[in-house]
């Protein structure tokens, strides 16, 4: 989708987009192709997937960990 | 709109949980290195010494991924007491800005690698 198409619907100006834009770009989350004199953007796929991964690892790591911190203040109990 | 930017800046999530024992206790269990690593391993930090602190009630920590591209984020810790004499524990984590900048450079420079990790 190019900018413009991307702004239908919401209220908000062609700078302010291509900010956001900016935003997502740099952060690996969406990427540009360049056609003519157009610029689409799309999800890009790599940056998303790692971020995606990230969420799931850390969102399983502390449950664990807390078990973990439970068991020690029991500990600290004695 | 500046809402947007901020959760981007800061991808993350959070999650509560609650404990039986008191905030004091709690508060010694989090910001000590010794009780600190008996349950959270000192590899998972990028620096053992805490970003900031706020005592008895808020302590930051930077972490660091142990496998490749050795993502850094930082993790909050917030205690309060609960209704049951007990404590609230918020967990805050979040990748911060320059580490998704650095993400970038890594999906940009090793794509084959990131496909890999990805599967």
């Amino acid at each position: 989708m190019n900018a413009s198409a991307l702004r239908q619907g919401m209220d908000i100006s062609q700078p302010a987009m291509s900010q956001h834009l900016a935003v997502l770009r740099k952060a690996r989350l969406v990427r540009e192709q360049r056609e003519g004199r157009f610029v689409n953007y799309e999800v890009d796929p790599d940056g998303l997937a790692l971020i995606v991964q990230w969420l799931a690892k850390y969102r399983a790591y502390w449950p664990t960990r807390i078990d973990a911190l439970k068991l020690l203040l029991k500990d600290m109990d004695q | 709109m500046s809402d947007m930017k901020a959760k981007v800046q800061k991808t993350g999530f959070e999650q509560q949980y609650e404990l039986d024992a008191a905030p004091e206790k709690v508060w010694r269990a989090i910001s000590i290195a010794e009780f600190r690593e008996r349950w959270l391993p000192k590899e998972a930090l990028a620096d053992p010494q805490s970003v900031s602190e706020t005592p008895g009630k808020e302590v930051r920590y930077r972490l660091r991924d142990d496998t490749p591209p050795f993502l850094e984020s930082f993790v909050t810790f917030t205690i309060a007491p609960n209704r049951s004499g007990g404590t609230s524990l918020r967990i805050i984590h979040e990748l911060a800005g320059a580490t998704l900048e650095r993400l970038a450079k890594t999906v940009a420079n090793s794509n084959s690698q990131t496909l890999m990790l990805a599967a």
